[in-house]
């Protein structure tokens, strides 16, 4: 403890002995120097006696601990019921805390795996406000040879590659990236090379087309077979060498992706992202550099800033409209320290993380409460144990740290079983935030920085629910510790102790996590129960990938054409139609609408979602139309062409009049409207109904573009898919076959944020009442017992069983009703922070509130009701005998 | 005390297991006294015989404190130096008392091993 002061000491009382000694000696005639050496002759070898000395103090030190912890772990066999509560009340705080955190270190602050992290930095546009970080080819390019700071500038994009596998075509997640990337990372393959600018030329290096491959692609394919490297591979229709084999544990410089194939940025023109090289409008790219040794994050940033107007005027997207433009001029490029990567998880899943963390530590807090509680309880029960071992000699600091090396024991212990809950239950969160389409793999095994977490989480708990009962336990005077048996028939209840205290506290906070899970749930409740607009019961998906379709124009609807025939023919189908974007996936293709010839639509009225669909689609989808007919065969390429719109952009065009038969201009074609259908859901549920523009995809020239097949069926996906598969075998054949789904599947995922929060808060919450119940039990098991003398007394001399039961229950009600209280306040005080992640719920909702205490109270009546239905049963004689 | 100056021990008288903390005892019944002191009271007192190597009086002072027979206090020396002073308790009087005892009586059985006749004269 203060091992550096007697260090110190023993250092100066050596020096001291010998200084005597020699001056000594001197006085006996020596010369100093004889003087000095006989000294230090006579006192022995100084390194050795030092060494002999500090063994006495470690001894001391690990002796009494180790005296501490076997005595602890004898009380906590002693007391089974009691260990084993309060070792899972803990586990269950600390494993949760373990758990939430674990996620928020792998994605927020775990480095990547690459040398030298903190040399990366993340680069985006900024213009002042939040960052966007998908760039342009010509941004990233431009960026690459204008600044001087770092050593290297590389950037990707996803793409899913199409290759060969055991003759069915198939999807591989992949990215396409800089010829830098790699050393940018600075990670080497395990076998074979990375790719470097000189492969990255359009059309392929000096070796034609490379890639690299993954260390999990390379044992599904290869089964680790190091002759892989050099081998050919199709990736969409295109040769490939493998040059390489990357380790294990790459995943690139994006958290939460784990790319199989890594392809050079510029063959992007001859897969399926042509056009996106020279487009100065495509999106597409994330974008990182590392810098020079020397140069500071910040003087990276500053040099980035200087050079940003020149590179945004060299990538300007002159084939966007000029509004769009001047906003990109307006933004700068920016560049941030980004050790841990980009991800884009991030912005999806930090806010909720932090929320889910805040609950966690007050879930933690609570268990600490219970603990404390029940420490007291039972110290209060070994009043006359520590009595004793004052009046014997022991000294009050050595009984506090005896006290609190139980506690940090049982924490401990606590924390150990936490780990393995923390395991089991980190991998069902990420299950909770993944996305079919872009699957999440994180790695949450602990590191060192979660396994510190969890560390201090158990010290600091067992410190904070041990010290103020160890405090307490020791306080009493040796007298009235020996003396307390006589209390008891008076019996004082001390009802402003710090137990009552905690148990208000523990009630408030309580509260406050009903509270929250209660607007967590009925958010989502009420997102679950709104009409999109559509049916999504029994509604079948079911995509094709055709991008790489050789057909062009009318051709290319012809494709579709022909296999919703064939669907619409099978066997238990009722409709099916076609859709561009599937509703509730956040995908949106929006553009401004306007009047031919009418009046100026206000701005804030322009701007509609639009969908390509086909035939029946409404019919099928059970989405209403209000007035007109459906798309058909006619509404072809070379027809007139029509749209439908929803009711709301009716309205906010047309006003009361109908607009069938009026024309609207969106982007270069003029529209006659032949319908006006209800208004449904487009972005996602949270979203209000958009104003919406359907149109036919016959008519569509937009290239590419992969249509999904939606077929209304009770028949399951089951028994689709097999006649599916055969349908695109014979009229497309090698197209692959995209997602498959249900529309009640992806909605529920489109919720999976709010699925996420609503099912935790609700675990929480119910854990929270839990140990709220067995914190009520304890105190009032025990007051019953301490009290058993005076109750037995008054039921002698008349006490009624419901005098007695209300005697028991009084002091309680009174402090759950503070705390109910205390607690309410605090949901009012804190509810709006979450009020973003609430759906149809006022964050302040009163019937919320009212459950939330409504709960609070059944648990605490029904904790209170064991202890005082025991206390009115009591026999007076049997109670009084006992004294 | 494994390493011997070989010079010396044959002059030298060794100190049995535990003597060493008894004569600690012994001259602190007199007052406090810092280290050095307490190491050349052991040398007078026993003529010069008992050569205790001045330093294993070190550990055997820190081993007293942990047991709680002596405690040190910070204090100025009579050369106006700051020292550590080390104290008997008034358990360490007690543990003095009851090793005071025990050792005559092992002195008087050796006694009486080595040299019976001394004995009986006596009695």
């Amino acid at each position: 403890m203060n091992r550096k002061r007697l260090e110190e000491e023993m250092e100066r009382d050596f020096r001291e002995h010998i200084e005597r000694e020699t001056e000594e000696n001197i006085e006996r005639g020596m010369t100093p120097g004889e003087a000095r050496h006989a000294a230090h002759r006579k006192f022995g070898n100084v390194a050795r006696l030092k060494e002999e000395t500090r063994s006495v103090w470690t001894w001391r030190w690990l002796d009494e601990l180790s005296q501490d912890l076997r005595y602890a772990f004898r009380t906590l066999r002693k007391n089974r019921s009691f260990a084993a509560v309060a070792v899972l009340s803990l586990a269950l705080g600390i494993g949760a805390n373990t758990a939430i955190f674990s996620l928020i270190d792998s994605l927020l602050l775990r480095p990547l795996p690459v040398p030298h992290p903190e040399q990366l930095v993340t680069l985006d546009l900024w213009n002042g406000g939040r960052g966007q970080a998908s760039i342009t080819y010509p941004i990233f390019d431009e960026t690459r040879s204008r600044n001087k700071v770092f050593a290297q500038t590389f950037a990707w994009g996803g793409h899913d590659f199409q290759t060969l596998i055991d003759g069915e075509t198939v999807h591989v997640q992949g990215a396409l990236a800089s010829g830098d990337y790699f050393t940018g990372l600075g990670v080497p393959a395990i076998i074979g090379r990375t790719f470097t600018p000189n492969d990255d030329k359009l059309g392929g290096g000096p070796n034609g087309p490379v890639a690299v491959i993954s260390d999990a692609f390379w044992a599904r394919q290869f089964q680790r077979n190091p002759a892989a490297v050099g081998r050919a591979i199709t990736l969409d229709q295109v040769q490939f060498t493998i040059i390489g084999v990357m380790p294990g544990n790459f995943f690139g410089a994006e958290p939460g992706t784990a790319p199989e194939i890594w392809a050079p940025l510029l063959l992007a023109e001859r897969l399926g992202e042509g056009g996106c090289i020279r487009s100065r409008s495509c999106w597409f790219l994330i974008s990182m550099g590392r810098m020079k040794p020397g140069i500071s994050a910040q003087a990276a940033a500053a040099q980035l800033r200087v050079v940003s107007p020149e590179l945004m005027k060299a990538a300007e997207p002159v084939d966007l409209n000029m509004q769009f433009r001047k906003r990109f001029l307006g933004m700068q490029m920016r560049s941030q320290p980004g050790p841990a990567g980009f991800s884009s998880l991030r912005q999806r899943f930090s806010n909720p993380l932090l929320i889910l963390m805040i609950l966690v530590g007050v879930v933690l807090l609570i268990a600490c409460a219970n603990m404390a509680n029940l420490l007291i309880a039972r110290s209060a029960a070994r009043h006359r144990e520590t009595a004793v071992r004052l009046a014997i000699g022991a000294g009050r600091w050595r009984l506090i740290r005896q006290l609190l090396t139980e506690s940090v024991l049982i924490s401990a212990i606590g924390a150990a079983l936490g780990l393995a809950f923390a395991e089991w239950s980190v991998r069902l969160l990420v299950g909770f935030m993944q996305l079919r389409r872009s699957p999440i793999s994180l790695d949450v095994n602990p590191d060192w920085r979660v396994l510190a977490f969890t560390a201090s989480a158990a010290i600091l708990t067992g410190l904070l629910f041990g010290l103020f009962p160890a405090l307490q336990a020791t306080r009493l005077g040796i007298n009235i510790g020996l003396k307390q048996r006589a209390q008891n028939v008076v019996g004082a209840p001390d009802r402003f102790g710090v137990g009552r205290v905690l148990l208000g506290g523990q009630v408030a906070l309580s509260v406050l996590l009903v509270a929250g899970s209660g607007l967590f749930a009925g958010s989502l409740l009420n997102l679950w129960t709104l009409n999109p607009g559509f049916n999504p019961r029994n509604l079948l998906l079911i995509g094709i990938d055709t991008d790489k379709r050789p057909e062009k124009g009318a051709a290319f609807g012809a494709i579709y054409s022909r296999l919703l025939n064939r669907v619409n023919s099978f066997p238990g189908v009722k409709s099916a139609s076609l859709l561009l974007i599937t509703p509730t996936t956040n995908f949106e293709w929006d553009d401004d609408v306007s009047l031919p010839g009418g009046p100026e639509i206000p701005p804030p009225l322009r701007d509609t979602m639009v969908n390509l669909v086909g035939p029946r689609y409404f019919e099928t989808m059970q989405t209403p139309l209000l007035t007109g007919r459906e798309f058909n065969e006619h509404d072809s390429a070379t027809a007139e062409k029509v749209g439908i719109i929803s009711e709301k952009a009716a309205r906010s065009w047309f006003g009361g009049k109908s607009p069938i038969g009026e024309h609207i201009q969106f982007e270069k074609s003029v529209i006659r409207i032949i319908a006006v259908s209800g208004d449904a859901k487009y972005l996602s549920l949270r979203e209000p109904d958009p104003l919406a523009l359907y149109l036919c995809y016959l008519q569509n020239d937009t290239p590419g573009g992969s249509l999904s097949f939606v077929i209304r069926s009770d028949a399951g996906i089951a028994s689709i898919y097999p006649a599916f598969r055969t349908a695109v075998k014979q009229i497309v054949p090698g197209t692959p076959i995209g997602e498959v789904t249900t529309m009640e599947d992806q909605v529920k995922e489109s919720l999976g944020q709010e699925r996420l929060m609503a099912s935790l808060s609700i675990f929480f919450g119910v854990l929270a009442l839990l140990l709220t119940c067995i914190g009520l039990y304890g105190i009032l098991s025990y007051s019953v017992a301490r009290r058993q003398a005076e109750i037995g007394l008054r039921v002698a001399i008349g006490a009624s069983r419901s005098n007695v039961i209300w005697l028991v229950l009084r002091d309680t009600l009174w402090h759950v009703v503070v705390g109910a209280g205390v607690g309410v306040g605090a949901v009012v005080a804190t509810s709006r922070f979450v009020a973003s992640f609430l759906y149809g719920v006022k964050p302040n909702d009163p019937w919320t509130l009212a459950l939330a205490v409504a709960a609070l109270a059944a648990v605490a009546f029904g904790a209170a009701w064991i202890p005082a239905r025991r206390a009115a049963r009591l026999d007076p004689m049997v109670a009084l005998r006992d004294e | 005390m494994s390493t011997k100056d070989p010079r010396s021990a044959q002059e030298k008288v060794e100190l049995l297991q535990g003597t060493l903390d008894l004569l600690i005892l012994r001259t602190l019944v007199l007052g406090r006294a810092h280290g050095h002191a307490i190491a050349q009271a052991i040398e007078r007192n026993s003529d010069d015989v008992l050569q205790v190597e001045q330093g294993s009086l070190y550990p055997a002072l820190h081993r007293l404190i942990k047991r709680g027979w002596i405690s040190a206090e910070e204090g100025t020396s009579e050369n106006n130096r700051r020292a550590k002073f080390y104290r008997l308790t008034a358990k360490g009087r007690k543990q003095l008392a009851l090793e005071t005892t025990k050792w005559d009586k092992f002195a008087r059985a050796i006694a009486g091993v080595l040299r019976p006749a001394d004995q009986e004269s006596e009695s």
